[in-house]
């Protein structure tokens, strides 16, 4: 029977990535934008359109061939597959008529197509939330059985939902699933409490508990998420509408403002991934850069075929971008609460007696919270902020209180941290336990997923 | 897309990545399960010194492989395990040793030397599921020109031979799998699926018609093979697969009749296996895709009963009787 234990699949659906892998792995096989290109039905025009399919699985590997390279092997939002563009185009399957629901391409390879006339991009995920059904009907199908190759009827699955995600939304996810898909198995597990999983493997972590405050920052938004037992304190949550792509677009204005040579989207995502940090304090990081010039950096865009080579000179970017956290006055009028504060704000608004465990354990999870130093300066904002209302009460009440021990936890899965929890959860024996499946389906409806039971491997 | 391609992309990413690293000289440990359709499985693997468990090599990387199809693709080589080995290396050209050890739990683990790894062996690496299950293929091809030359040398035209020798692969569970046979003039390959679900029957019912019949219709392709689809077990096989009697609707009996020109040259007889071995997956596949169809126009028309709904909605009786204006705004009265 061992033939029958296929590892279960992993998927973290998020607003700009998707990750994707198999459980047991210590990181997603596959990474690549939340994206679909679907055709818009008109015909291109360049006859010498090679079919993207065809060099795919053509065997010979001449210099230009490396075509598996561009499908989605890049490891996060670098969009370098644009060098392959003439490898993509028509499926020839436009100009047969009803057709057109087969004819898109996901990720990166969507990226490249959008490039044509003939595909327009979409984003079927908004927010966290599957905005488009459709689209993300068609994404999984082609994640699955393209770039996973697994037969859905074999495996267990584990997906991912943002924090108050509706029932509703589940229920459609366990339709697709078990209908389109006759998945073996189904848990939908909330990304908060994967994070929580995923920081056991931090050094710091020393009891496996499922209790802390989860900071998720990623591409569309940044969710501060109170858990305590595992469960969601939901009343609690707070949101931040400042994550990965305002940090991006923050930079490109500041290089355009500065009138650089090259200011694309492209080129600042890839000087906030490399350069930016956090720093501890901005008007002696300021001096500092006015005292030592070795600071500047500078980013050397090389075009196609790597004939040309421009220089971007890197400045106070590098550390103002990723302070919007912090002092969010910087590039957004409309929102202004520092995330310290806010971090502070919400576990305050928790039940007293789980406080002190979300102060002791603040973990980071996601890709926006990768910058250096981001977890150092957030622990020694949020503890001032709690020395300084505690010392206040000390003086109103005249008691000495015993302090609060505040700390954030940093470690190395963190990037994908959603991801790897699910992967450490669903490659227990006793996962297969803790799914529904398509029997218990069948029988009951989409009902049963509004309840999972609380999977955990803490013993 | 429509369009599954043969290689196993994942393994081509992972041995890929892994040669660009070692070559930049800072090579990277990887461990790494991959998985491929018919409850197949892969473990990429940094190698062990060779005599030290301990410590690793990185320039070396064990591929480990396990199948479902694995026990009857030995039944089929007559249980001898050297020569099944022996014909998946020779399929990768020889290039690959196997390992010292076969990995606990799998079925064939191969040494993969980043040294000498070029991008012609990654694809074929990538193509490893295939190998392996040509093996059935190969032997019946030998077997339909061994028999075509006794036609031939008999001087009897218009005999026909059958071999007595029937290739069973059990590559999924229920017995579901492929059985194939030669005969001077043709091999028939003969697949038996299973539907879960009951809409996937109807769904499967459709396509294969739809299989036999545009092949009639459309001159283009009357070079494949030919399509046959019963639900009992066809004369071929009647022998060891004896009919479902319980549920005879259960059985899907899909037959390829395959004729010298599918396998005419080594290109050729690659692809042929290659399509037929991805069959079941490709079938099933779009069986999915025309419920993800169904599905969308389904939501689309639910849409469009909303919006009817909604517009049928009866106003208010105060707002039915506001004054507007020429430019449309309210008027307001005091
Ligand atoms: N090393 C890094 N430094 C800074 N930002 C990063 C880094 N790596 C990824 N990001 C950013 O993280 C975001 C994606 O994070 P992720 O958690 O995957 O988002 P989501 O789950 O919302 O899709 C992108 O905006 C990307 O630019
Ligand atoms: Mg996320």
């Amino acid at each position: 029977m061992s033939y029958l234990n296929n590892p279960a699949v992993v998927m973290d659906n998020g607003t700009g990535l998707t990750k994707l892998g198999f459980a047991g792995n210590d990181s997603p096989s596959y990474v690549f934008p939340t994206a679909i290109a679907t055709t818009t039905g008109k015909k291109s025009t360049a006859s010498n359109n090679r079919s993207l399919d065809q060099s795919m699985s053509s065997l010979d590997i001449s210099n230009n061939n490396k075509a598996f390279l561009n499908s989605n092997s890049t490891s996060s939002t670098n969009f370098n597959n644009s060098q392959h563009s003439s490898a993509i185009l028509s499926n020839h399957l436009s100009g047969k008529r009803g057709t057109e629901d087969l004819d898109f391409y996901i990720g990166n390879e969507a990226l490249l197509a959008s490039q044509s006339q003939q595909y327009s991009l979409s984003y079927p995920i908004r927010h966290g939330q599957v905005e488009n059904w459709d689209h993300m009907e068609r994404f999984w199908e082609n994640s699955i059985f393209k770039y996973l190759r697994a037969e859905p009827e074999d495996h267990c699955f584990l997906l991912t939902e943002p924090p108050l995600n509706p029932p509703e939304n589940r229920e459609q996810v366990a339709e697709i699933f078990f209908e389109s898909f006759n998945c073996a198995g189904l848990y939908i597990a909330v990304q908060a409490v994967l994070a929580l999983a995923a920081s056991w493997s931090s050094p710091k972590v020393t009891d496996r508990s499922l209790t802390g405050t989860v900071i998720d920052s990623g591409d569309g938004v940044t969710h501060v998420i109170p858990v305590a037992e595992g469960y969601v304190i939901g009343s609690a949550i707070k949101n931040v509408p400042i994550a990965g792509r305002d940090i991006t677009n923050f930079i490109q204005q500041m290089l355009r403002d500065r009138g650089e040579l090259d200011a694309s989207l492209k080129t600042a995502e890839a000087i906030k991934q490399e350069f930016c940090y956090v720093s501890p304090d901005l008007v002696k990081e300021f001096n500092k850069y006015d005292r030592d010039g070795s600071k500047f950096a500078q980013y050397v865009v090389e075009n196609q075929d790597k004939t040309q080579r421009k220089l971007i000179d890197v400045g106070y970017e590098r550390f103002l971008a990723p302070e919007i956290f912090f002092n969010p006055e910087i590039s957004s009028s409309d929102f202004l609460t520092p995330l310290p504060t806010l971090v502070d704000d919400t576990i305050r608004s928790c039940p007293i007696d789980v406080r002190k465990g979300l102060y002791n354990n603040i973990v980071l999870s996601g890709g926006s919270t990768m910058f250096k130093d981001f977890g150092r300066r957030l622990q020694r904002d949020v503890k001032s902020i709690v020395n300084k209302r505690i010392e206040h009460s000390e003086q109103v009440t005249g008691a000495k209180s015993t302090g609060i021990d505040v700390q954030v936890v940093s470690h190395r899965r963190q990037r994908n941290a959603v991801w790897f929890g699910g992967s450490l959860l669903a490659q227990t024996g006793e996962f297969k336990s803790y799914c529904h499946t398509k029997a218990d389906y069948d029988e009951f409806g989409p009902e049963i997923v509004r309840t999972f039971s609380l999977f955990n491997v803490a013993q | 897309m429509l369009h599954l391609p043969n290689e196993n992309l994942l393994i081509q990413k992972t041995l890929y990545e892994a040669l660009e690293k070692f070559q930049q000289k800072s090579p990277v440990i990887i461990d790494r399960i991959v998985t491929d359709f018919d409850f197949t499985q892969y473990h990429l693997t940094t190698a062990s010194q060779p005599g030290n468990e301990e410590e690793l090599d990185e320039s070396k990387i064990v591929l480990s492989y396990r199948s479902k199809a694995w026990a009857s693709l030995l039944k089929c080589a007559d249980n001898d395990l050297k020569t099944l080995t022996g014909f998946i290396l020779a399929k990768l050209q020889n290039k690959f040793t196997l390992a010292p050890i076969t990995e606990l739990s799998y079925d064939i683990s191969i040494l993969i030397d980043l040294n000498t790894l070029d991008m012609n062996d990654i694809v074929q690496l990538s193509l490893f599921k295939i190998h392996v299950l040509s093996y059935p293929f190969t032997k019946s091809i030998e077997e339909f020109k061994n028999l075509q030359q006794t036609v031939i040398q008999s001087e009897e035209e218009g005999r026909i031979i059958q071999s007595d020798k029937i290739y069973h692969v059990e590559n999924r569970p229920n017995q579901e799998g492929f059985y194939i046979n030669a005969s001077s003039d043709r091999i028939t390959v003969i697949f038996n699926t299973k539907f879960q679900d009951y809409n996937d029957q109807v769904f499967g019912k459709v396509f294969i018609q739809e299989f036999i019949d545009s092949r009639k219709r459309n001159r283009a392709i009357q070079s494949s093979p030919q399509v046959l689809f019963s639900n009992t077990p066809p004369l071929e096989i009647s022998k060891i697969c004896p009919p479902n009697k319980s549920n005879k609707n259960e059985d899907h009996f899909i037959t390829f009749v395959l004729f010298p020109r599918h396998f005419e040259n080594k290109d050729v007889e690659f692809l042929t296996i290659a399509k037929i071995l991805q069959f079941r997956n490709y079938f099933h596949y779009h069986i999915k895709c025309s419920k993800a169809y169904l599905h969308s126009r389904m939501r689309f028309r639910v849409g469009s009963f909303l919006k009817v709904l909604n517009r049928a909605k009866i106003e208010d009786e105060e707002e039915a009787n506001v004054k507007k204006t020429v430019s449309g705004k309210k008027m307001v009265s005091f």
